[in-house]
């Protein structure tokens, strides 16, 4: 690993795409896309782990898939988020903001916290 | 490279998974090759940068498979479920639209869903269960046979011999189990069911205590300390299941007995209340060689000898026994079967007749539903005219039909289980003798399998052919034919009419099954058994053998009881013998003075019985020559004897018996005392009523031992009503004689046909039930045809018809149909009714006068059942109908 990149945990990657969907429906090359440019190139993820994301999502009904065409005209697999899948983004999103913010606040520190 | 144009028209008929998932990764690679070729790449450095950021293809498309596969599989199960959901919903809420309809179907169902499975669960409990023993199918039955072959039970120096010499069985064991203690040592003696079992009985069938332990070889010694094993159901009723009871004791026949154990409950056919060792009671003439006391042998074949091989082996250890033994075993065989057939063979036929009986009432039960259904679906045609119309497939159809038979049939059997619940648990409180093991029946798993079972395929039997008959029709002909209240269709009328006259051929079938046991059962029960049972009691009394040792003080106790009972108010006469005269208790070997003596063991074994001189007189049997038993045939005059007709007929048939002399057993024997015929009685159906009897020796009790005898009141009242005096009075002589088996002798007769009427009893009932669903039947579908009719009829009246013929018009059709059911009712009741010979007394199995009067019979019910409808039809005003959609 280089120190610019970081290795994702499967989990993490389920929260990213449906975040990256939380916009609106989106097709898997248009999900790729929103992660990598939002992470400018710090995460490394294959696009590939990302479509059996998509597929995994799929099956616990927590997005939802469905052909349509791409701006360009062509034939494309479209997925968007189901209610169950917003509320799943909610929570994890909420118990990630607080797993960064202690980790962060962890090497933040200066001097080593006082004993509770 | 574009995905083939073809391909996605095949999602019409369904999405193909894989190819959608080649089309969606083709897409991201085009789009990401545009995308990098926009930004200067070469097509090469585009395609290889895009393969780079995918990664491993093959793999991301196997786990995405593998996602879709598991997705599929799971919308496909929701959507069977949700359909499943639909049609249930519809099923509930279309039966609901018409209560009736559903209550009369329900009903129907349960009837005949619960008659077959009560009968089941007797039959599961009674024939499949095993016996609760180790390894039971290896168990066998013997037991000795004399030489025309007739049973006999085991001598016990013989069974003694054959444990030793035999090689078939791992062990045997004997046991009686007709044992009767007289219990005392509290408020008043008390008899037990008793059983003498020898001490590896209960190893040899592998079952264990509920509690303590149960008898052993070594408690089977003369010198053993006296033990005894209760059964379960004594232990409760006695001890309340109470664990103390183990150490305590029991003085059964004077003796002390501690109780080491008690059986498990089910104890399958061990019976007895009281289990003793057998050897420390073997004494006296009961136990010598020659005789056959109530011993019945038990044995465990070997691992691998058969049933044949251990019948020979058995025989061949009868041939030396009787070699060694020539006086006591001469022509003695043995012979054997298998416990479970000797323990239910006899009520297999019964049961068999029943689950048929039973299965023609559930199949006349789908036949009436498969009708009303029918009928039903013809006032729906409308309805599933528009389904179809409205596009509904026909396959949904019929399993939207088949659903509503399918709640209807499950109702039903919810409803059935329920009856055969009820049923069952009346029946095993009637417990019934004849059926052996019935306190073992009881619904359980198997038993509401069997009902579920039953449901599935009674709702399929009945469902299927309405269900095919409504999605078949044209949905244009259907909306035409329901616009006018006429339609139907001639093809279901005519099925309709095919089911009538099933079910009624069914009924008649069965019907005439039952006619010919209640008939038999008529027989059975006015034959003359020889005396008159009216007005009797009869009880049997057991003297303790520790105080009545002695003839003369057995003598002494009786004269006292009897003196005693016939002061009662209300007593006519008392009375005492060793016999009731419809049964026997010993047989015996005899040999007459100037006849030629029989060959050892050729023999006949006559009834030997011992009587008050008052017997005759009190059972009102009559004297046909010689004199009556007097007083003064006391125990230092000549020994005397009265014989009865049939053993005068066949062994004096030309001179008179009268002044002969015969002994008991062999006249060569030291004992052998001359005894001499003095009269001859009329016969009593000792051996069963259907027997002829072999004939009866009676010996007055002033000469003769007699420890225990019944005692025959007889009273111009309810004989029933003088048991509580009668007891009193033996009290008052010894409270330590207990009064056992106290019945009135018409209860004692009725005991005697119980098992024939329990048949009959159980086959009129099922039989009543299928007349009853026929006549529903009947009356449903002429009921229907005329309301179908209406329009025609009121035509025909319009046209100058007068109203009785419309009612002749309408009866006509139904006795049409009757007169065909009955027709092929009664072949099916010749053909089938020689599977009840085996059941039927004195009248055969295509009796002429049954056969006939249940077609009659059901021509009537028929014509009764058709009757309402007509006068209905009759009452139709034509102005009203031509107008048209009458309603």
């Amino acid at each position: 690993m280089t120190a610019s990149t970081i290795d994702l945990l499967q989990g993490t990657l389920d929260v990213l795409v449906l975040k990256a969907l939380s916009w609106g429906p989106r097709h898997g090359h248009a999900v790729a896309r929103i992660i990598r440019d939002s992470t400018a190139g710090t995460l490394l993820v294959l696009d590939g782990s990302l479509y059996a994301a998509l597929h995994r999502l799929e099956e616990r009904e927590l997005v939802a898939g469905h052909w349509g065409l791409s701006d360009k005209g062509k034939r494309a697999k479209f997925y968007a988020l189901t209610p169950t899948g917003r509320k799943q983004l909610r929570t994890e999103a909420a118990v990630w903001e607080r797993y960064a913010a202690s980790v962060s606040r962890l090497l933040a520190a200066t001097a080593e916290p006082a004993r509770a | 490279m574009a995905p083939p144009a073809w391909r996605r028209y095949l999602r019409f008929w369904g999405t193909n998974l894989d190819a959608d998932l080649d089309d969606e990764f083709r897409f991201h690679f085009d789009t990401d090759v545009d995308d990098l070729m926009a930004r200067g790449m070469s097509p090469q450095q585009a395609r290889a940068e895009a393969l780079r950021r995918f990664g491993d293809v093959d793999q991301f498309r196997r786990s995405c498979q593998s996602a879709d596969l598991r997705r599929a599989g799971r919308e496909r199960r929701t959507e069977r479920y949700s359909m499943l959901a639909q049609d249930l919903r519809y099923a509930l809420r279309s039966l609901r639209r018409q209560p009736a309809f559903t209550a009369i179907a329900v009903l129907t169902l349960a009837l005949g869903i619960g008659a077959n499975t009560a009968i089941f669960s007797v039959v599961n409990g009674v024939l499949l269960n095993p016996l609760p023993y180790r390894a039971p199918d290896r168990l066998m039955m013997l037991w000795e046979a004399m030489p025309d072959g007739s049973k006999v039970y085991v001598s016990y120096p013989n069974y003694l011999d054959w444990k030793t010499k035999q090689r078939s069985f791992e062990d045997i064991a004997v046991y009686d189990a007709f044992h009767a203690f007289n219990l005392t040592g509290q408020e008043t003696a008390e008899r037990v069911a008793g059983a003498l079992a020898s001490g590896n009985l209960f190893q040899l069938l592998g079952i264990e205590p509920a509690a303590g332990r149960l008898l052993a070889p070594s408690d089977d010694t003369p010198a053993a300390p006296r033990v005894a094993v209760l059964s379960q159901g004594y232990f409760q009723s006695r001890f309340g299941g109470d664990r103390a009871a183990l150490g305590k004791s029991l003085v059964l026949d004077g003796e002390s007995y501690a109780i080491v154990g008690v059986l498990p409950p089910k104890a399958g056919t061990l019976t007895r209340d009281v289990y003793v060792p057998l050897a420390p009671l073997v004494q006296g003439e009961k136990y010598a060689r020659e005789s056959h006391p109530g011993l019945i042998g038990l044995g465990r074949l070997k691992p691998a000898v058969s049933l044949e091989q251990a019948r020979g082996d058995m025989a061949r250890v009868s041939a030396e026994l009787a070699r060694e033994y020539p006086a006591q075993n001469a022509g003695i065989g043995a012979g054997g079967d298998f416990l479970m057939e000797r323990t239910v063979g006899r009520i297999k036929p019964t049961l068999r007749i029943l689950s048929i009986a039973v299965g023609l009432v559930l199949l006349i039960a789908c036949v009436n539903v498969a009708n009303l259904v029918l009928s039903r679906s013809t006032a729906r045609q409308r309805e599933f005219a528009v389904r179809t119309a409205l596009g509904a497939g026909q396959g949904r159809l019929v399993r939207q039909l088949l659903t509503e038979s399918l709640v209807l049939a499950l109702a039903g059997g919810v409803a059935g289980a329920g009856l055969a619940w009820a049923g069952v648990k009346y029946l095993v409180s009637l417990n019934p003798e004849s059926v052996p093991r019935l306190i073992e029946v009881r619904v359980d798993g198997t038993v509401l399998l069997f009902a579920l079972g039953i449901s599935v395929l009674t709702g399929l039997l009945f469902g299927l052919a309405p269900a095919l008959h409504s999605a078949r029709s044209e949905p244009v002909t259907a909306l035409k034919e329901a616009g006018r209240s006429g339609g139907g269709g001639a093809a279901r009328r005519r099925t309709r009419a095919a089911l009538t006259v099933a079910e009624v051929a069914l009924a008649v079938a069965l019907l005439s099954g039952a006619g010919l046991l209640v008939r038999s059962f008529d027989k059975l029960t006015s034959v003359n058994p020889g005396f008159e049972p009216a007005h009797l009691l009869a009880a049997m009394l057991l003297l303790p053998e520790s105080r009545y040792g002695t003839a003369e003080q057995q003598r002494v106790a009786f004269d006292q009881v009897l003196e005693r009972v016939r002061a009662i108010p209300g007593v006519e006469t008392a009375t005492i013998g060793t016999d009731l005269p419809i049964t026997t208790n010993w047989q015996s070997g005899v040999t007459f003075e100037g006849l030629p003596p029989f060959p050892p063991g050729q023999g006949p074994l006559l009834n030997t019985s011992v009587v008050d001189p008052t017997y005759f007189d009190a059972l009102r049997i009559p004297l046909l020559s010689g004199r009556a038993l007097a007083p003064s045939d006391g125990a230092g005059q000549p020994k005397v004897a009265l014989i009865s007709e049939a053993i005068a007929k066949k062994y004096f048939p030309a001179a008179s018996p009268l002044g002969r002399r015969f002994v008991i057993g062999s006249s060569t024997d030291s004992t052998a005392v001359w005894i001499t015929i003095v009269g001859v009685v009329r016969d009593t159906r000792t051996d069963g009523l259907t027997e002829e009897p072999r004939g009866t020796f009676y010996m007055p009790r002033t000469q003769e031992a007699m420890e225990r005898g019944w005692l025959v009141v007889r009273s111009p009242m309810d004989p029933g009503q003088l048991t509580t005096a009668v007891r009193r009075a033996l009290a008052e002589v010894d409270r330590d004689i207990p009064l056992a088996l106290a019945r009135t002798m018409e209860n004692a007769l009725d005991e005697l046909v119980e098992a024939p009427k329990f048949t009959m009893l159980m086959l009129t009932i099922f039989a009543v039930v299928a007349l009853l669903l026929a006549s529903v039947g009947i009356y449903g579908v002429i009921a229907h045809n005329v309301a179908q009719r209406r329009a025609e009829i009121g035509v025909r009246m319009a046209l100058g018809a007068a109203r009785s013929e419309v009612v002749g018009l309408v009866l006509r059709q139904a006795m049409a149909m009757a007169l065909a059911g009955v027709a092929i009712g009664v072949v099916l009741a010749l053909w089938g009714g020689k599977s009840l010979s085996s059941l039927l007394y004195g009248v055969g199995p295509r009796d002429p006068v049954v056969l006939i009067g249940v077609g009659v019979f059901l021509m009537l019910v028929s014509l009764i059942a058709a009757i309402a409808p007509a006068v209905r039809a009759a009452r139709i005003d034509p102005a009203l109908t031509m107008r048209g959609d009458a309603g």
